[in-house]
C-alpha cells in the first residue's frame, strides 16, 4: 500500500496537483456512468435532435416571409395570403420544437440527478471498503471535501452544462445542414470560422487548466487549515496562536487568489473570442450576401435567415467553449473522485471463508510482526496463547503499542507476518464480518451516531428488540440514567453527542457491546473525563460483561490487572514480560517497577 | 446584499471602467443589425457595392471594438470577484480568530467551516456572473429597446405586452423553485452529516458490521436528495421552452404587424429584418437576467450566513491595560459565580480560593462539579457572571487577552495537536524555541523516549488531530507545549488521564521541580494524581466543599473521603 500515514502532514492534495493529469481518461470514466441510463439517454437525445431540427427550420421559413415582403416592395404586389400561411406554419414549427425541448429537459433532469446519485453511491461503498491505513492517513476535511464539494461541482456542471452541450451540438449540425442547403458559398465562409474557434479555445483551456487544478489543491489545503484552527480553537487562543493562524491563512488565501483569478479570466476569455469570431462570420455573411443579392443569386429573406443562423451558430460555439471552462473544473473534481474510487481496497476476503460455529474463544498469536510505516516496526515476533474465558490484561507505558493489538484483532490492519488464530482458525480465513462478530469492542473513543439512544445501543445487533436494548442497558448500568432523559430511550443524540456526558457515552458503548454478545471482548479501560461514581458503574459493567468471555483489557486499574489470568507487559511494541501478577512480581522486572510506582501512591492514600 | 455593495466599494474605479467597457460592447453589438438594415436598404436595393464595402468595414470595426471591450471587462470582473471573495474569506477567518467559546458554541464549528469555505465560493461564482453577464445583459436589453423604439415606435407596442408576460412567467417559475431549493439544502446538510459520521466512526461501524446499515442510511438520504433534485431540475426545464415560445410568438407578431407597415410603406424591409434581431436580443437578455435571479436565493442564504459571522463580536472584551503583565502568578478566585448563557442554573457558585507560586493547587470533584469551567474562566474563554478573578492582584479582565494567556500554560482536557511536526506543535508555546529548549520540555513531559524512537525525532509529522500518536503521547506533547512557554501559571485540566500510573508519577515529579516559580493548578479526576498537592480544593455541585491538603481533607471533608474511598475500593486496597 502506498499511502503512508505521514503523508498527511503535507496536505496530499498539493502532491496530487503535481502529478501528471489525465483529463481525457477522467472524462471517459465519467461518461461510463451514462451507460447505465442508456434508454433514457437515447430518448433524451432523440428529443434534442427533433427539437433542434424544428428550431433550425424556423429562420429559413421566416426568411421566406421577408423575401415575399421584399418582392412585394420591389414589384408592388403583396401576396398577403401566402404570407399569413407561412407565418402560421412558422407558429406550428415553433410550438413543436419547444414541446420536444421540454421533453428533453424533463429527461435530462432525471439522467443527471441519477448519475450523481450513482457517483455518491459508489463513493460511499468505496469509503466503506477502504482500508483504515488509507483513511487514517487523510484528514476528515480532505475526504469530506471530495465526497461533498467535488461531487457538487460535478453535479452542477452536469445539470447546467450537459443538456446545453447536447443541444448545442445538435444545433451546430442542424444549422450547417440548413446553410449548405440555402447557399453553399456563403456557408463555406461561415464554416471557416469553426476551426479557428476550436483551435483558440483548446489553447485557452490548456492554459487555464493548470490554474484550476492549483486552485482546487490550495482550497483543499485551506479547508484543512480552517478545520484545524476552528476545532482546536481553545488551544489556538490560549497559546496566542491567532496571528500565526492568520498568517498561514493569508498565505494560502493569496495562493488561491493568484490561481483563481487567472483561471477565471482565462476561461472567461473564451466567450468574447468566440463572440468575435461569430461576429466576423456575421459581417462576412452580410457583405457577401449583399453582393450575391445584387446579382440575384440569393434572396433577401435568405440573407436574413443566414444572419440568424450565424448568430445561432455563434451561440452554441460560445456555450461549448464556456462549458469547456466549467468542464475543466469539473474534470479536475471528477479526477479527485476517481482517485478515491481507485484506491486499493481492503485485501480481498478469503475465497472460501471458514464457517464459524460455536466459537470457544481460544486465541493464539504466533510470531506476528507489524508496522504502520515501513521500516518502523511496532510489533515484532509477538506470541501469545489465550484459553477460552481467560482475561488478558495489557499494560505498559503509553505508546507501547497497546491499541495496535485492537487494530490487528479486528483486521483494521493486517499483520505483516505471522498469524492470529481464533479456535485454531486464522482470522484471515474468516469473513471480516464473521470475525468482527466474534470480537466485542469498547473503545476510549466513544463514537455514537446522530440517532436515538435505543438505535445507538441496537447498533450492536441488527434487529434487536426494544426488550433486548433495555436488558443490555440494564446490564450496562445505564438504564436508570436513560430513564431520567427527556424521551428516555428515544432521545436523539445530537451531532457531536454533546448532550450526554463522556461517562454516560462510555456506558452506552458498553451496552452496545453487550447486546452484540460476542465470545471475545476487547476493552479499553478508559479513565479520562469520567467522574468517580460513573467510573464505578463502568467498572462494574465491564466486569459483568467479562464473565465467561475471553477478554483483552487495556488496563489501567490494578484490580483488573491483578485479577487477570495473563498480564502482558508491553514496551516499545514488544512483550517484555508475560505471566500472572504473582509471577511477575517475583521476577522483580519491568512490571514490578511499574506496579510499585503506582502502589506507592495507593499506600499514601490508604493511610 | 448590503455586504456585497460594501465589498464593491473599494473597486469603484474598476467597476466604472467595467461599466464603460460593457456599454461600448453592447453598443457595438447592436450596431451590427442596424448596419445590416442599411446594407439591405441602400446596398442591395440600390446595388451600391461601394456602400456595401464601407458598411462591411464599419461592421468589422464594431466587432473588433466589442471584442476588446469584452476582454477588458472579463479581466476586470475576474479580478474583482476573486479579490472580493478572498477578502471576505479572510475577514471571516480573522473574525473567528477573535471569537471566544460563547460564539464558537453559538455557530458550531462545522457551520463556521462551511461559512468560511463553501459559502464564499458561492459568492464568488455569483459575483463573477453578476459582473460579467449581470451587467451586460441589461445593457444589451436597454440598447435593444432603444434601437427598437428608434426604428419603429408603433411596432414596439408589441413589447409592452410581451415583456410583462415574460417577466411574469419567469418570476412564477423561479418562485416555485425556491421552496424546492430550501428542502434540497436541508437534505444536503443531512447528507454531509451522515458522511462525517461515517468517517469519524469508521472503526465502530466496521467492528459492529454496520457498514451495510450505514450505506442504507446514506442511500435513503441520497435517494431523497436525488428526488428533490430531479423535481427542481424539471422545473428549470420548463423555463427555457416557455420563454422561447413567448419569444417566437413575439417574432411572428412583429413580422405580421411589420409586414403591414411595409405594405403601407411606413417601414422598409431592411429595418424590419433589423427589428426582428433587436427583439430577439431584448428577450434573450431578459432570460439571461433571470438566470441571475435564479442564483439569488442561494446567494442570499450564503450572504446572511456570512454577515451573521461578521456582525458577531466577541463577548469577551479585551483588557484595557496593555502595560499590565503577569509576573508572580498569584491566582485568586474571589466569590466567583458563573452561569452559562441561556442556562438556568449556575455552574459555579461563590467559588473562592487562591493558588500560590511554587505550590500545587489541585481541584477535584465529580463530573458536572464545574472543574473544567474554572480553567475556561481563568483563560477568559468565558467571563464570570459575578465576583472577581485576580492574578497578581489585577483583575484578569484588565490584562489584555494576549498578556493574560501568554503567562498561562494551559493543557486542555482533550489534547489537541495540529498537523505540523512535533517541533512545530511544541513551538506553539514559544515561537522561536531552540531545539535544546524543545528537547528539555519534552524531557519534563516524559516525551523524549517516544519522540526519539521515531526516525525523524522532533521533525516527525503529526497528522490532523494527532491521529498518528496515541492518547497518552498526545497528552505528553500537550504538556511539553505548555512547559516550553515557561508560564507563571500552569493550568492542567485532567491532563494525565490517558497516562499510565508510572508515567503519570514521573511526569508529576519532573513537572514539580520545573515549575518552582510558577503556580501549578491541576484539575484532576484521579486522587493519586493530586495526593501530594499543597492544597486541594474540593468542588461539589459548583461550590467549594472544602480545601486543604490530603490529610486534612481525609479528616474532615466527607465529599473528599467518598471520592477517595470509591477510587481505592476499586483498586482493592481498602
Amino acid at each position: 500500500m502506498s499511502n503512508k500515514p505521514s503523508s498527511s502532514s503535507n496536505p496530499s492534495t498539493i502532491k496530487h496537483a503535481e502529478k501528471p493529469r489525465n483529463l481525457g481518461n477522467t472524462g471517459r470514466r465519467l461518461l461510463l456512468y451514462f451507460k447505465q441510463l442508456k434508454g433514457k439517454l437515447f430518448f433524451a437525445i432523440l428529443m434534442t435532435v427533433l427539437s433542434t431540427a424544428f428550431t433550425v427550420m424556423a429562420p429559413e421559413i421566416l426568411g421566406k416571409v421577408t423575401t415575399q415582403l421584399y418582392q412585394g416592395v420591389t414589384t408592388g404586389i403583396f401576396h398577403w395570403d401566402n404570407m399569413i400561411r407561412t407565418l402560421l406554419l412558422l407558429t406550428v414549427i415553433y410550438l413543436i420544437s419547444q414541446v420536444f425541448a421540454f421533453g428533453q429537459n424533463f429527461l435530462i433532469a432525471e439522467i443527471t440527478s441519477r448519475i450523481i446519485y450513482l457517483i455518491r453511491t459508489d463513493l460511499t461503498i468505496k469509503l466503506n471498503r477502504l482500508p483504515l491505513r488509507f483513511l487514517d492517513s487523510k484528514t476528515h476535511g480532505e475526504l469530506l471535501s471530495r465526497v461533498t464539494n467535488d461531487v457538487e461541482t460535478v453535479s452542477s456542471t452536469l445539470q447546467q452544462s450537459f443538456s446545453q452541450i447536447i443541444s448545442s451540438l445538435a444545433t451546430l449540425v442542424g444549422i450547417s445542414v440548413m446553410m449548405v442547403l440555402i447557399n453553399v458559398r456563403i456557408s463555406l465562409i461561415a464554416f471557416a470560422v469553426i476551426p479557428i474557434a476550436l483551435f483558440t479555445s483548446s489553447i485557452i483551456i490548456k492554459a487555464s487548466q493548470k490554474y484550476f487544478i492549483n486552485q482546487q489543491a490550495f482550497i483543499g489545503a485551506m479547508n484543512g487549515h480552517v478545520e484545524e484552527m476552528y476545532t482546536g480553537y481553545s488551544v489556538v487562543r490560549s497559546f496566542n496562536y491567532e496571528e500565526e493562524a492568520k498568517a498561514r491563512f493569508s498565505d494560502l488565501n493569496k495562493k488561491i487568489l493568484k490561481n483563481s483569478w487567472r483561471a477565471e479570466f482565462l476561461s472567461g476569455i473564451l466567450s468574447p473570442l468566440s463572440a468575435f469570431l461569430g461576429n466576423i462570420g456575421y459581417v462576412s455573411v452580410a457583405v457577401m450576401g449583399c453582393f450575391l443579392a445584387i446579382r440575384g443569386q440569393i434572396e433577401v429573406g435568405q440573407i436574413q435567415a443566414f444572419l440568424q443562423y450565424v448568430k445561432q451558430f455563434n451561440h452554441p460555439i460560445g456555450i461549448i467553449s464556456n462549458a469547456a471552462g466549467t468542464l475543466q473544473a469539473t474534470l479536475a473534481a471528477a479526477e479527485r473522485i476517481f482517485e478515491i474510487l481507485d484506491e486499493a481496497e481492503e485485501s480481498a476476503e478469503h475465497p472460501h471463508p471458514v464457517k464459524l460455529e460455536n466459537i470457544q474463544g481460544n486465541v493464539s498469536i504466533q510470531h506476528i510482526n507489524f508496522s504502520y510505516l515501513p521500516d518502523q516496526p511496532v510489533i515484532h515476533d509477538f506470541n501469545l496463547e489465550v484459553k477460552s474465558g481467560q482475561t488478558v490484561a495489557i499494560v505498559g507505558p503509553t505508546g507501547s503499542g497497546k491499541t495496535t493489538l485492537i487494530n490487528l484483532f479486528m483486521r483494521f490492519y493486517d499483520v505483516d507476518d505471522g498469524s492470529i488464530k481464533v479456535d485454531d482458525i486464522d482470522i484471515r480465513d474468516m469473513k471480516r464480518d464473521d470475525l468482527r462478530s466474534i470480537f466485542g469492542m469498547v473503545l476510549q473513543d466513544t463514537w455514537l451516531f446522530n440517532g436515538t439512544i435505543a438505535e445507538n445501543i441496537a447498533y450492536g445487533r441488527q434487529g434487536a428488540t426494544r426488550q433486548q436494548v433495555v436488558d443490555a442497558a440494564k446490564t450496562a448500568y445505564v438504564h436508570q440514567f436513560i430513564r431520567t432523559l427527556p424521551n428516555s430511550y428515544d432521545m436523539r443524540i445530537s451531532e457531536d453527542a454533546s448532550n450526554i456526558s463522556q461517562g454516560e457515552k462510555q456506558l452506552l458503548t458498553i451496552a452496545r457491546a453487550i447486546i452484540a454478545d460476542p465470545p471475545i471482548l476487547i476493552l479499553d479501560e478508559a479513565t479520562s473525563s469520567v467522574d468517580t461514581r460513573t467510573e464505578v458503574l463502568i467498572q462494574n459493567a465491564m466486569n459483568r460483561m467479562m464473565q465467561g468471555r475471553t477478554s483483552f483489557v487495556i488496563a489501567h486499574r490494578l484490580s483488573t490487572i491483578r485479577n487477570a489470568d495473563i498480564i502482558l507487559v508491553l514496551n516499545h511494541g514488544d512483550i517484555v514480560e508475560k505471566g500472572s501478577h504473582l509471577e511477575l512480581m517475583e521476577k522483580k522486572g519491568f512490571y514490578h517497577r511499574l506496579y510499585n510506582s503506582q502502589f506507592e501512591a495507593e499506600e499514601a492514600g490508604s493511610v | 446584499m448590503q455586504l456585497l455593495w460594501d465589498c464593491l466599494k473599494p473597486y469603484k474605479l474598476p467597476v466604472v471602467a467595467l461599466l464603460l467597457f460593457l456599454i461600448i460592447q453592447s453598443a457595438c453589438e447592436i450596431l451590427l443589425p442596424t448596419l445590416v438594415a442599411d446594407l439591405i436598404n441602400q446596398g442591395i436595393q440600390r446595388a451600391n457595392t461601394d456602400f456595401i464595402e464601407k458598411a462591411g468595414m464599419n461592421m468589422l470595426l464594431a466587432a473588433i471594438a466589442a471584442m476588446v471591450c469584452s476582454l477588458a471587462s472579463g479581466l476586470i470582473s475576474a479580478r474583482i470577484s476573486t479579490m472580493i471573495s478572498a477578502d471576505l474569506r479572510q475577514q471571516i477567518f480573522f473574525k473567528v480568530q477573535e471569537f471566544s467559546s460563547n460564539e464558537m458554541d453559538l455557530f458550531g464549528v462545522s457551520s463556521l467551516i462551511t461559512r468560511t469555505t463553501n459559502d464564499i465560493t458561492r459568492i464568488q461564482t455569483f459575483l463573477l456572473y453578476l459582473l460579467r453577464m449581470g451587467v451586460l445583459t441589461p445593457l444589451m436589453m436597454l440598447s435593444g429597446i432603444i434601437m427598437a423604439v428608434f426604428t419603429s415606435g408603433k411596432l414596439s407596442l408589441v413589447l409592452i405586452i410581451t415583456l410583462p408576460v415574460m417577466s411574469f412567467v419567469i418570476a412564477w417559475i423561479l418562485l416555485s423553485m425556491m421552496g424546492y431549493y430550501k428542502s434540497m439544502q436541508a437534505q444536503f446538510d443531512l447528507l454531509n452529516l451522515v458522511l462525517r459520521e461515517n468517517l469519524t466512526g469508521i472503526r465502530v461501524i466496521r467492528a459492529f458490521k454496520q457498514t451495510l446499515h450505514e450505506m442504507e442510511r446514506f442511500q435513503e438520504i441520497n435517494y431523497e436528495y436525488t428526488r428533490l433534485s430531479i423535481h427542481t431540475q424539471r422545473l428549470i426545464g420548463i423555463l427555457m421552452p416557455a420563454v422561447t415560445i413567448l419569444m417566437n410568438i413575439t417574432t411572428i407578431a412583429v413580422m405580421f404587424f411589420g409586414s403591414k407597415l411595409v405594405m403601407n410603406a411606413t417601414m422598409d424591409v431592411g429595418s424590419l429584418v433589423a427589428y426582428v434581431q433587436y427583439i430577439t436580443q431584448i428577450l434573450l437578455s431578459v432570460m439571461m437576467t433571470s438566470m441571475l435571479f435564479m442564483m439569488y436565493p442561494r446567494l442570499i442564504t450564503s450572504l446572511t450566513r456570512i454577515v451573521a459571522v461578521l456582525e458577531t463580536s466577541s463577548s469577551i472584551i479585551d483588557g484595557s491595560r496593555p502595560e499590565a503583565s503577569i509576573h508572580t502568578g498569584i491566582v485568586e478566585f474571589n466569590h466567583v459565580s458563573f452561569t452559562f448563557p441561556q442556562a438556568e442554573e449556575a455552574v459555579l457558585k461563590d467559588v473562592s480560593f487562591t493558588a500560590y507560586p511554587n505550590q500545587m493547587t489541585a481541584i477535584i470533584g465529580s463530573t458536572g462539579s464545574g472543574k473544567s469551567t474554572i480553567a475556561k474562566l481563568l483563560l477568559r474563554f468565558y467571563d464570570i457572571t459575578s465576583g472577581q478573578i485576580r492574578i497578581d492582584g489585577v483583575d484578569i479582565r484588565d490584562y489584555t487577552l494576549h498578556n493574560l494567556r501568554e503567562r498561562i500554560g494551559y493543557v486542555p482536557q482533550k489534547a489537541v495537536l495540529f498537523s505540523n511536526t512535533i517541533a512545530g506543535n511544541l513551538r506553539f508555546g514559544k515561537k522561536n524555541a531552540s531545539r535544546e529548549e524543545l528537547l528539555k520540555a519534552a524531557g519534563i513531559a516524559q516525551a523524549t523516549e517516544f519522540i526519539q524512537a521515531k526516525e525523524a525525532g522532533l521533525d516527525t509529522p503529526i497528522a490532523q488531530g494527532g491521529a498518528n500518536v496515541s492518547g497518552g503521547q498526545k497528552q505528553r506533547l500537550a504538556i511539553a507545549r505548555a512547559v516550553i512557554k515557561k508560564p507563571a501559571v500552569y493550568l492542567l485540566d485532567d491532563s494525565f488521564s490517558a497516562l499510565d500510573y508510572k508515567t503519570d508519577r514521573t511526569l508529576r515529579q519532573a513537572l514539580k521541580s520545573e515549575t518552582k516559580d510558577a503556580a501549578l493548578i491541576v484539575i484532576a479526576q484521579r486522587i493519586s494524581t493530586i495526593i501530594h498537592a499543597d492544597r486541594i480544593v474540593v468542588l461539589n455541585e459548583g461550590q467549594v466543599a472544602d480545601a486543604g491538603n490530603h490529610e486534612e481533607l481525609m479528616e474532615r471533608c466527607s465529599v473528599y473521603q467518598e471520592i477517595v474511598r470509591s477510587q481505592f475500593q476499586q483498586e482493592g486496597l481498602l
